[in-house]
Formats: C-alpha cells, sequence, structure tokens
C-alpha cells in the first residue's frame, strides 16, 4: 500500500503541535482516507489471528515464538487504540479501499502483506509501551514497515529495536538521508534487520534543513559510522556523538553539500 | 612440502599449453555481432526525431535540421563527443529508423580533445568503412573507402 | 602524543598502489612494523551516480551502475532493474529471469575469479593471476556476445533484459561450466595447499560473526564468520528459489576462509548457472514495461545478494520518471569500515593480505 508522500508531509506541517501524537500512533490533522487506512491495517492485523508470526510468508524462515510472548502484553493497547480510531471513520472504509486499489491495481493482496502488518502493528506496540510518544508516523513501504521517530528518541528508540528481546534488529542494513527542500527537512532513514530471519523494519528521522542534526546511531550500530559520514558529507547533516564526524567523499575543503537539491557547485 | 610440488606441477604442465594472447595491432580482435563500438550514421535515413539526443544518458549527441521542400525533415548537423560518449547503446535503441548504429570500431586514442569531437560526415564515413562496403557493393555501385575516419569532410 | 619514545612514522599506501584494486589510500600509523593505526581514505573514485541519478529515467540509470562495482556490473544491473520493477509490480518474463540468473551467476563467478587473482598476486604469486583470466576471458567474451560489451554490459531493462541470447549460446555456457571446475581444480592444487600462503593468511584478520553483524558487514566478509546469510537464500528474489545450491561458510573468519569461500562460492554459482541452463523456457525476454517508467510515489527499498555482499537500492520517487532520490547500499564501502579495527596491531606485511581479503572494488565503494 503505497501512500501519497507529499499529502503526508503536507499533512504534517498543517497539524497543530499541541494535539500532536496524543495517541502517539495517527496524527490528529491527516486526512481521513489516510487515517482510516493506516489505522485499519493495524485493525485488521490486530484482528488476525495472533498465532501468524510476522516472519511467515517469507520461505525459509523459522516462526519465531518467543517474540510473540512479549508482545501480546503491548498488543491489546494497540487494538483498542486502532478500534477506536478505526470507529467513527465510516465512509472513509472506501475511501481506504480506493487507496489500496491505487496502489495494488486490483491485483489480488500480495502475499507479503499480511505478515508485514502484523510486524508493523507488533512493532508498533512495543516501541509505543516502552517509548510512548516517539513514533509520530507508522506506514507501510512497500512490505517494510516505516516509523517515523521523533528526534530526541532516535537512538533509543534504534537501540531498542537492537537489544530488545523478540525484536533484535540486529543488522544495520542501510542508511540514506533525502532533502525535502520544499518541505523544509532532511530525512535520514535507517534499515534494521532480523538475522537470519531476514526481516526488516525502517525508521526515519527528521531534521530541519537549516541546521541539521540528529543523534548518531554510532554506539549502537558501530556500521553506521561511515554510512553517517557519508551524509554528513553529502547532505551535511550533523550527527551528535559521532565519533569521527568528517568528510568522506569529497574533499576536506569542500564547502557545500552535494546532494542537497539546491546545491550548486559555484557556491 | 607436498603443496609447492603440486603447485609446480601445475605450472610445468602449463608449458606445452597455446598461447591465448593476440598480437593486437597485427592482429585485430573479432567482435561478436553486437559489438558496441564507435556508431555510424545514415544521414539519409534519419527523420530528426531527436529521440536518440533525448536518451543519452549523457547528452553528448547534437543534431540540427530543417524541413526540406518536400515537407521531411534534413539532418543538417549531427555531433557526438566521444569524450563523455559511454557506449551503452541507448541511442541506437530508441532510433525508429536504425539511422545511427554502432560498429565495431573501437580505437578512440587521438592526441586532442577536439579530435574526439566527431560530426555527422565522420559518423557517414564510418558507416561506409563498416556496413556500408558491403551494403553498397550489393546495391550494384562500390564505392571508395576513406582510409581513415575523418580524412574526409573535415 | 610526547610520552611515546618509539619512532612512529605515519605512511600513505596507495593511492596508487597495486594492490588498492583502484584508489585507495590507507594512512598507516607505524610503530616500526607494527600498525598501530589506519585510517583509508576514499572518494577518489566519487562520480556522484546518486546525484547524477536524480536528473535521469530510470533507465538511463542502468549504464551509470555498470561503473560502480565494473567487476560484477551485471549485478549492479540487476539491483537497480530490481528495485524498480518491485516498487511498479511489474512482470517479468521467465526467459527474462533465466538469462538473468545465467549472467548474474557468471558475473560472480568472474568476479570470483579475479579475486583470486588479484588476491593472490598481492601476496606475491603471479601465475594464478594469468591462469584465471584465462577463464575470466571466456565469460567476458561470452557477455560480449550476448550483450556487446565486455564490462560495461548495460544489459538489463526494466521489465526484462535487452537482448535474447544469440543461437547457441546456452551451449556455449554450459559446455564452459567443467571447464571453470577444472582451472578451479588447478587453482586448489597450485595454491590451497602451498605452505607459504597458508602461512600468510591463516589466522590472518580475524573476527567474529557479533562483529561482522554490527559492522554491517555482508556477502563473504560476513559468511567467513560461519554465518549463514545469503539473500538469494534468507530473502529469496528473482527466481532463485527454484535452484538447489548451498551457502557454504567459513568458521574461523580470518582471511583463508574468505578466500576459499571465494572458491566455494564460485562452484555454488556453477550449479545454479548448470540448473539455469537446463530449465530455460522459451519466450519474450521482454515483458511488458511502460515506456515511461513512473514508479508510484513512495519509499522503496531492495537488496540482492551482490559479488561483495549485499547490494541495496533505496530510491524515493515522486511519481515522474526520474528517482527523487536513489542510494545505493554499496557491500564494498561498508565492509571496508572494519579495515581499521582489523589492521591495528597488525604486522605492515599482513595490511595487504587483509586488505585483499576484504575484496573492494573502489568504484562501488566511492560510487
Ligand atoms: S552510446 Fe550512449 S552515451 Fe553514447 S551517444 Fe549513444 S546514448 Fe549517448
Ligand atoms: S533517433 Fe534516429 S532518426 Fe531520430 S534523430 Fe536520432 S538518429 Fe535521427
Amino acid at each position: 500500500m503505497t501512500e501519497d508522500r507529499r499529502d503526508d508531509r503536507e499533512a504534517k506541517h498543517s497539524r497543530d503541535s499541541g494535539a500532536a501524537g496524543e495517541n502517539g500512533m495517527v496524527p490528529p490533522g491527516r486526512t481521513a482516507g489516510k487515517d482510516a487506512a493506516s489505522s485499519e491495517a493495524v485493525a485488521e492485523s490486530v484482528d488476525s489471528p495472533r498465532t501468524v508470526p510476522p516472519s511467515a510468508g517469507r520461505p525459509g524462515t523459522e516462526s519465531s515464538d518467543p517474540e510473540a510472548g512479549p508482545a501480546k502484553g503491548a498488543a491489546p493497547a494497540a487494538e483498542r487504540k486502532a478500534a477506536g480510531a478505526a470507529r467513527p471513520a465510516g465512509p472513509s472504509k472506501t475511501a481506504a479501499r480506493s487507496a489500496a486499489k491505487k496502489g495494488e491495481s486490483e491485483s489480488p493482496p500480495d502475499p507479503r502483506e499480511a505478515p508485514a502488518k502484523a510486524l508493523l502493528a507488533e512493532v508498533l506496540a512495543r516501541i509505543q509501551a516502552t517509548y510512548p510518544d516517539v513514533v509520530e508516523a507508522a506506514e507501510l513501504t512497500k512490505f517494510i514497515p516505516m516509523f517515523l521517530i521523533k528526534r530526541d528518541a532516535w537512538r533509543d528508540v534504534a537501540a531498542y529495536l537492537r537489544t530488545e528481546e523478540g525484536l533484535a534488529f540486529r543488522y544495520l542494513e542501510a542508511m540514506a538521508g533525502t532533502d525535502y527542500p520544499k518541505e523544509g527537512y532532511i530525512e535520514v532513514v535507517a534499515y534494521l534487520t532480523r538475522i537470519p530471519e531476514a526481516i526488516t523494519v525502517g525508521i526515519k528521522v527528521r531534521a530541519p534543513r537549516e541546521a541539521p542534526a540528529v543523534p548518531s546511531l554510532v554506539p549502537v550500530f558501530p556500521g553506521a559510522n561511515w554510512e553517517e559520514r557519508e551524509i554528513y558529507d553529502l547532505l551535511g547533516v550533523n550527527f551528535a556523538g559521532h565519533p569521527d564526524l568528517r568528510r568522506i567523499m569529497m574533499p576536506d575543503d569542500w564547502h557545500g553539500h552535494p546532494l542537497r537539491k539546491d546545491y550548486s557547485p559555484f557556491d | 612440502m607436498f603443496g609447492f610440488v603440486k603447485g609446480l606441477a601445475v605450472t610445468i604442465s602449463q608449458l606445452p599449453k597455446k598461447k591465448v594472447t593476440i598480437q593486437y595491432p597485427d592482429v585485430r580482435p573479432e567482435w561478436p555481432e553486437r559489438f558496441r563500438g564507435i556508431h555510424e550514421l545514415i544521414p539519409e535515413r534519419c527523420i530528426v526525431c531527436g529521440q536518440c539526443a533525448r536518451i543519452c544518458p549523457t547528452s553528448c549527441i547534437s543534431l540540427s535540421g530543417t524541413r526540406g521542400e518536400d515537407r521531411k525533415l534534413r539532418l543538417d548537423t549531427f555531433d557526438i563527443s566521444f569524450e563523455i560518449c559511454i557506449l551503452c547503446d541507448l541511442c541506437t535503441e530508441v532510433c525508429p529508423t536504425e539511422a545511427i548504429k554502432m560498429t565495431g570500431e573501437f580505437e578512440l586514442a587521438a592526441y586532442s580533445r577536439d579530435e574526439l569531437y566527431k560530426n555527422m560526415e565522420w559518423l557517414y564515413d564510418n558507416y561506409i568503412r563498416h556496413d556500408g562496403v558491403r551494403e553498397l557493393e550489393a546495391a550494384g555501385e562500390p564505392r571508395a573507402v576513406p582510409e581513415k575516419a575523418g580524412e574526409r569532410g573535415e | 602524543m610526547a610520552d611515546i619514545r618509539t619512532e612512529e612514522m605515519l605512511m600513505n599506501v596507495g593511492p596508487q598502489h597495486p594492490s588498492t584494486h583502484g584508489v585507495l589510500r590507507v594512512v598507516v600509523k607505524l610503530d616500526g612494523e607494527t600498525i598501530i593505526d589506519a585510517d583509508p581514505v576514499i572518494g577518489y573514485l566519487h562520480r556522484g551516480t546518486e546525484k547524477l541519478a536524480e536528473d535521469l529515467q530510470y533507465n538511463q540509470i542502468i549504464p551509470y551502475t555498470d561503473r560502480m562495482d565494473y567487476l560484477a556490473a551485471m549485478l549492479n544491473n540487476y539491483a537497480l532493474v530490481h528495485a524498480v520493477e518491485e516498487a511498479m509490480d511489474l512482470e517479468i518474463p521467465e526467459r527474462a529471469e533465466y538469462l538473468r540468473v545465467i549472467v548474474m551467476e557468471l558475473n560472480r563467478i568472474a568476479s570470483h575469479l579475479l579475486f583470486i587473482g588479484t588476491y593472490l598476486l598481492d601476496l606475491g604469486a603471479m601465475s594464478p593471476f594469468l591462469y584465471v583470466f584465462q577463464d575470466r576471458e571466456r565469460i567476458v567474451q561470452m557477455f560480449n556476445e550476448i550483450c556487446g560489451a565486455r564490462l560495461t554490459y548495460n544489459y538489463m531493462r526494466i521489465g526484462g533484459v535487452k537482448w535474447d541470447a544469440p543461437p547457441g549460446w546456452i551451449d556455449k555456457v554450459k559446455a564452459f561450466v567443467p571447464h571453470v571446475r577444472k582451472t578451479m581444480g588447478m587453482l586448489d592444487d597450485l595454491v590451497t595447499g602451498n605452505e607459504i600462503f597458508l602461512n600468510r593468511v591463516k589466522g590472518i584478520g580475524a573476527y567474529d560473526a557479533d562483529t561482522a553483524i554490527a559492522h554491517s558487514l555482508s556477502g563473504i566478509n560476513l559468511r567467513c564468520t560461519g554465518l549463514k546469510w545469503d539473500l538469494r537464500r534468507n530473502r529469496p528474489y528473482s527466481i532463485y528459489d527454484r535452484f538447489d545450491f548451498d551457502i557454504p561458510v567459513g568458521e574461523n573468519g580470518d582471511c583463508y576462509d574468505r578466500y576459499i569461500l571465494h572458491l566455494k562460492e564460485m562452484e555454488q554459482s556453477l550449479r545454479i548457472v548448470e540448473q539455469a541452463c537446463d530449465q530455460i523456457p522459451d519466450g519474450p525476454v521482454m515483458g511488458k514495461a511502460p515506456k515511461f517508467v513512473r514508479p508510484p510515489a513512495g519509499e522503496y527499498f531492495s537488496a540482492i545478494e551482490g559479488a561483495r555482499g549485499e547490494l541495496g537500492v533505496y530510491f524515493v520517487s515522486d511519481g515522474k520518471d526520474k528517482p527523487y532520490r536513489l542510494k545505493f547500499r554499496r557491500p564494498s564501502f561498508l565492509n571496508l569500515q572494519l579495515l581499521p579495527s582489523l589492521l591495528k596491531g597488525q604486522n605492515m606485511a599482513n595490511l595487504i593480505a587483509i586488505l585483499g581479503a576484504v575484496d573492494i572494488v573502489l568504484g562501488e565503494v566511492d560510487c
């Protein structure tokens, strides 16, 4: 289910700060259709039998029972919230369906979709149980759950995902930064994978373009070292707590950050 | 110690084998049919649609044309800068009339950068020297093959 | 600094060192013969592929991927087209998938062959380099026949492949497989038992699986620690779930394991090629791909098992025919990260042994 990113961003901008993240899951102010879409995703997956582990559907993966245990405690909370969010949205169900249609173009739902949704719900519930109010948005980006994390909690959430029993996303698969000049922020995304089940979740964080600063992930994932240096070099994001934040691709005396959309080499 | 002996045996077993290297400037390599070498251009076939220039990832093709008497577009200039051409084949892939194709020519070394800027005449000569010879002969009008590309029309 | 009494020396290895496989510079701080600090300096080959890609249509980016890991360009091609196809839910014709697998595995073999040759060359053995080049040349010739280029293939397209195999090509590949087996046996005889070689690589540059995971290593650099992690098996893409192959793993995580795994993986790749050549169906090689490739807006990540590790493509689409942002997760780049900590405390002569075994291609590191 792919959602229109631009809508998403605009919605996030128009959101008034007072109401932000009252339940941490669905920020108020997002368009109704999307609200319903994302909350329904959660509702569905919660309704669907709990016995289906999130890893189902990927061939060759063991069903990982231990992780279902601790998740149960947090799951009812998500269920309640999700149900509450979904109930008033009567007519928007069709909107959700049409949104789904737009992404999948009438084809039968991909077998990867259900487990991805379940994973989304599970990880979301677990993050929220430990760190309430840090997840600003959660969605599926083509079968990979993606969580927008608040900047202050970025490293904590990454550490939590890495070390927590049953989550154990120990492998930092990739990191990337993207510049969104219109929206005024730079986004850093990290994909974390559980080895050997090959289950991946993504987390991302946004920093204002003028003075972007994000806590560094190096203390948690040493492998983030060069990736962060690259993002620093090419996009100018300052990773607080990085042990060795230098330019990596460009010469040390280079001016500007080439991957920014408004970069011009003559500055 | 045994390891050395085994290794030496392999080395000795190689001695009577045939050589695999080609004495390049004297012996030319045989390229397969699909080999992507320097382009050739047949200006008569070109309809100046500009698709090749648009698809080129490095923007190294520049062309211009005018509408002739018969309201057909005719090619006036066609330049490829082989300084930046990456021989990716995308231009020949999109050309609707096969006006631009690739040859087995691969030697591009030159003494100055300007020489790498090939114009329509050069590319046409390249055609004559490659496929053109065969095609023209088949059509019964053999034609003098330019010795070396670039010696004509510059 | 003041209380160090032994003589300390700063030395540049590279940027034009024969064993750096491209343009890599390692600034080493030496205490006598011992390395106390090493700092790889990269960026000499940085061409800004990611920035260039933002101005190119998806099909135009494919030739640029050829130039990243220039020893395994088919795999790079595939990483990109696979990511875009995933994003757009495109159907790929069977024959195209098989052709892709065949060329990818052949390319993996070619790349591994070259690794073995250059690695041994780094360690002072000249002749294996010449032998592997003979076989690699045959693979390259086959690629030349199928796509018209020897190194920068630009063979795959979004929705399929550009050319069908020329007549007789599949048979040629089939006939080639036993030939590589013979070469591998020869290399085994020539090198693997050699005591000098063993002394130089056994137990050198060892690390364990946890370190490897923490540092995001992938490919053989990860598998040499004993961890079975191969995306072809763990997260099957394309048609890899149809083939029967093993994932060899190492035990000690040292340079020897990394070397021997290259040999073992070639054998597995050969098995895949054999099976694919037997199963390949007839049919079209290009699916119904739209003329202008416009993935729906959103962000996508997909990864394949490249020759050097996990080759991932992350891209953000805004619904246009050009990516809004394209990022390659290059295995060499991440694998090189561990180098400084591996080198610390080692002998200077081990630098080459360790660096060579990481199997980097600088075109990919710098992108
Ligand atoms: S081969 Fe590629 S780079 Fe060269 S002119 Fe054609 S499209 Fe441009
Ligand atoms: S694509 Fe072919 S016909 Fe069109 S302008 Fe180029 S050479 Fe001429």
